[in-house]
């Protein structure tokens, strides 16, 4: 078989104390591919944030493992962690989580600083990702003077910024209107085929996930359900999405 | 309801603004110590009732400035606690709690907080009070024991002055809150949120430029220029002016140096930080202005209470070297009637009764007026036509003694002899003028009835030379020459075997006063700033009074300035500390991006430490060229043997001292608040 990009083996975590222990990941497996765009989908509490949070090292597993190419992100020193997210990760929240005194344009270039970019290459690089997001006209406001769209699709520029092995994507579009859900989910597309980005999305959005290439669906901490896009035209994916998360075992009356 | 909801609001405040907390225990625990001193009775027995009467309006005096700093810091902190928690005084709206219950409620819950502080205030008060009533003691080589003294009158007058400050900063916020709409309360839970400082930014640069262009002006001017009242009032205010404006400007300058992409943002966490500082001090600005301003009111009241100190350390025993001096300006004085109420009130050891001479002539005065600096600064000391003869620094003719009476003299001061050959004349003189008379006695040859006297040397031994035995430098001739001069004026001297009783003083000022008789030709010198002439001077006694004046001034400064510190300090500190979601936010995404723990410290570190920063260099900056600039002016006033860099260095190590305290409370308490959630 061929290696995966990462590779998250038999992952496990849970919560409390023994007698009243909740096990919000349950032996979870899959890998992901270098360039793969892939959406976690499942219902309020079936794990897909604390699943993301353990492949973005900001939490720790219980059990199993999580390889980065060669790497197990697992048995790393807390020091070494944050060394590894600089190198390797971007991330994309729901709330977007700029740093709100620093303009959009700053809050790209404070990810290219951290990872000790020079000046010119630094400013070059987020006048470019400015462009190709369609937010270079806003560049030096602030993240309270521009559009939720505007924000994320910064929050998009920064995470790509350093041309990171992942990006991870925790409900990016969760506060967006649909007219800016469809702009960022195109950004998203753009950002995989152009830069060959690897993407990993979690949403409760049918919608969002149709971009996608493969879709993970998740219930009480399992994966019980995995779709390929293939070369299906993005709605008859959506349909299909719609599908499986009208199961009746789906339960999701979140899902849009 | 209401109440147990107060009650656990206060409690949760108390753990939030614990350092404001801290800081109203520390003001009730000064202003009970300072207040209980007036009513001390321990300090009332060993005063004079005249020098007593000056604590309290001393003490009161500051009490004025110490309840308006304390009520600002106390209504600031209230608006502070009211923005931060409109969003949950807009919820009790919405579920329909009426304004006048939610004001009360908040009223309730501050009231809680300021019983607590004044109460354990109190506590420490009693502590402090002991120190300073020791430290007063042994500075007074008084006997003291240690007890705790507290009386009704102290507690009532401590408790009225700290509701006085809580309800002057009560009576604005509860109008406030009364009035307040749930629009009006989510907005200001919004206003927390706006950063930036896009605007006005052209304005601002000028600003800066304008504040930093005043501060070089004001301190030029300053060394160059005599000050009229009017002059240093208005330089002065145009000095708190510029501080404010400089703060409006930095952020305007700061902003405009990121916008332009500096080469430095570019280097670790600058970029971050001085985003960080532009932000916070845009909502700020007014705020750090005041605290650079009342750290300057600080630096300059230590280095004056340090002034103060230093002066009667080194300088006061040597003002008076006599136990007892008297002068008149006959000379054929009758100091019986004096001399016998001495005698009748101490054991007196030795008396001895003496003339001070002239000879028509004023060379070295004239010398003096010409060349000492002082009348360069004071020109309406000298002696001419036109000057008010009460300002006249010298007497008319210049003053001689005896080389018998000078010897005797030194040997009751337990001094050696000196002698004199004919034809030579010595001077005795106080140590700040040494170098001029140097300088006139080698260029010149003094001529007494047409003999010319040779310069032997000069002497600066203590000797009462502020119009007693001379004004500021007395000439000493050989008897023989003496002799043919013209007695001047008359003065006796005694030395006592026991310290002289409370009161002397005034019984003889009162038999001077009774025989009403005007005083001329009587000059005390060039000494300013503290003198102590008194043509009847017990030394006992004046010593006494002078150095619990001294004292007293000192100690109150020391009272305002520590207030104010701490006040300042608060605002700094609680300003950080509660913002700390908002950072805890931001460091959640530093630390997302990939920055480790001791990455993240350090930016902690270094944030905080520019916010402390900022406004004590500023601070140290102004205050110390004033500081500097009055030093040299006390200095050159008193000659006192010190460093100009003395008295402000030892305030900005103290209150340095108290700045770093709060600097590591501060960054703990950060620290502990960002890790409640950041891993």
């Amino acid at each position: 078989m061929k290696e995966g990009w990462i590779r998250i083996l038999d992952v496990e975590k849970y919560y409390g104390r023994k007698g009243n222990l909740t096990k919000a990941i349950d032996r979870v497996s899959f890998e992901v591919e270098q360039g793969e765009f892939m959406a976690i989908m499942g219902p309020s509490g079936s794990g897909k944030t604390t699943l993301l949070n353990l492949i973005s090292t900001i939490d720790s597993t219980s059990a199993g493992h999580i390889w980065f190419k060669d790497q197990d992100i697992t048995v790393m020193k807390n020091k070494d962690l944050a060394e590894f997210r600089k190198k390797n990760l971007g991330f994309v929240f729901q709330n977007y989580n700029l740093l709100d005194t620093l303009t959009i344009e700053e809050n790209i270039l404070i990810a290219l600083i951290i990872n000790e970019a020079k000046k010119k290459e630094a400013i070059e690089k987020a006048v470019s990702l400015e462009k190709m997001l369609g937010i270079y006209d806003v560049r030096n406001k602030y993240p309270y003077e521009v559009s939720g769209g505007q924000k994320q699709r910064c929050a998009c520029a920064r995470a790509i910024a350093n041309n990171p092995s992942l990006i991870l994507a925790d409900e990016p579009t969760g506060a967006l209107d649909s007219h800016s859900s469809q702009m960022l989910m195109e950004t998203l597309t753009q950002m995989n085929d152009e830069l060959n980005a690897t993407i990993l999305m979690v949403t409760h959005d049918a919608f969002s996930a149709s971009y996608t290439k493969r879709v993970l669906f998740l219930k009480d901490g399992k994966i019980f359900h995995q779709l390929y896009r293939g070369n299906k035209d993005r709605r008859v994916f959506l349909n299909e999405i719609y599908n499986v998360l009208s199961m009746p075992e789906v339960g999701d009356k979140d899902a849009r | 309801m209401l109440g147990k909801l107060s009650i656990r609001n206060a409690k949760r405040s108390l753990k939030d603004y614990g350092v404001f907390i801290m800081t109203m225990v520390m003001i009730s625990a000064l202003i009970f110590a300072y207040n209980s001193l007036i009513f001390d009775s321990d300090m009332k027995v060993v005063m004079f009732d005249e020098a007593y009467a000056t604590l309290p309006v001393f003490i009161g005096l500051a009490d004025f400035f110490v309840i308006l700093i304390a009520s600002w810091l106390v209504n600031y902190m209230m608006k502070f606690m009211m923005k931060k928690r409109s969003r949950e005084f807009a919820i009790y709206q919405l579920i329909g709690v009426p304004n006048k219950k939610i004001s009360r409620l908040y009223v309730r819950e501050s009231s809680i907080l300021e019983i607590i502080a004044f109460i354990i205030g109190i506590v420490f008060g009693v502590v402090l009070q002991i120190i300073l009533k020791t430290i007063f003691f042994s500075m007074m080589h008084l006997p003291w024991s240690i007890k705790v003294s507290i009386n009704w009158q102290s507690m009532a007058l401590s408790s009225v002055l700290y509701l006085l400050v809580y309800l002057l900063a009560l009576m604005k916020n509860s109008r406030q809150l009364k009035k307040m709409t749930i629009r009006k309360l989510l907005d200001m839970d919004q206003q927390n949120e706006v950063p930036g400082v896009k605007k006005h930014k052209v304005i601002s640069v000028i600003l800066f430029i304008l504040s930093i262009g005043y501060f070089i002006a004001f301190f030029i001017i300053m060394f160059n220029v005599e000050w009229s009242l009017i002059g240093v009032a208005l330089s002065i205010s145009g000095l708190v002016i510029a501080t404010y404006f400089f703060y409006i400007g930095v952020t305007g300058f700061l902003s405009s140096y990121i916008d332009n992409r500096g080469k430095r943002l570019f280097y670790g966490s600058n970029l971050f930080l001085s985003r960080q500082f532009t932000s916070k001090i845009t909502t700020m600005q007014i705020t750090f202005g005041t605290i650079t301003v009342l750290m300057i009111v600080v630096l300059l009241n230590s280095s004056y209470a340090f002034m103060l100190n230093d002066y009667q350390d080194k300088m006061l025993e040597s003002q008076l070297p006599f136990d007892f001096i008297m002068y008149d300006k006959s000379t054929d004085t009758d100091f019986e009637p004096y001399l016998s109420t001495v005698k009748e009130n101490v054991d007196v050891k030795e008396i001895y009764k003496y003339s001070i001479y002239e000879s028509s002539s004023d060379e070295v005065s004239q010398y003096m007026y010409r060349n000492y600096s002082y009348f360069k600064k004071h020109p309406n000391h000298k002696k001419t036509q036109n000057n008010a003869k009460d300002y006249q620094s010298y007497f008319d003719y210049d003053t001689y003694m005896k080389l018998s009476d000078y010897n005797k003299l030194r040997d009751m001061l337990n001094q050696g002899k000196v002698s004199l050959k004919d034809g030579e004349y010595m001077i005795q003189c106080k140590e700040k003028i040494e170098s001029y008379l140097k300088g006139f006695g080698s260029d010149n040859e003094i001529e007494i009835n047409g003999n010319k006297m040779k310069f032997a040397g000069i002497e600066t031994i203590p000797f009462s030379q502020t119009g007693h035995n001379g004004s500021d430098y007395i000439i000493i001739v050989p008897d023989n020459v003496a002799i043919a001069m013209k007695p001047y004026y008359s003065i006796v001297v005694a030395k006592f075997n026991e310290k002289a009783p409370q009161g002397l003083q005034q019984k003889l000022q009162k038999l001077e006063e009774a025989k009403n008789d005007e005083v001329q030709n009587w000059c005390y010198g060039t000494d300013q700033i503290i003198t102590m002439y008194s043509r009847i001077a017990v030394r006992d006694n004046i010593l006494g009074e002078t150095k619990f004046l001294l004292f007293t001034m000192s100690y109150v400064l020391f009272y305002i300035a520590i207030t104010f510190l701490c006040i300042a300090l608060t605002v700094l500190a609680v300003q950080q500390l509660s913002d700390s979601f908002k950072y805890k936010f931001r460091y959640d995404i530093l630390s997302r991006l990939g920055l480790n723990q001791q990455e993240i410290h350090r930016i902690v570190f270094k944030q905080i430490g520019i916010y402390y920063l900022v406004p004590f260099v500023l601070g140290v900056l102004l205050s110390g060229i004033v500081g500097i600039y009055v030093s040299n002016v006390f200095i050159f006033y008193t000659g006192i043997h010190s460093s100009i860099f003395n008295y402000i260095g030892s305030s900005v190590l103290l209150f340095g001292g108290i700045y770093f305290l709060y600097f590591v409370i501060t960054y703990v308490g950060f620290k502990r608040g960002l890790y409640s959630t950041l891993n």
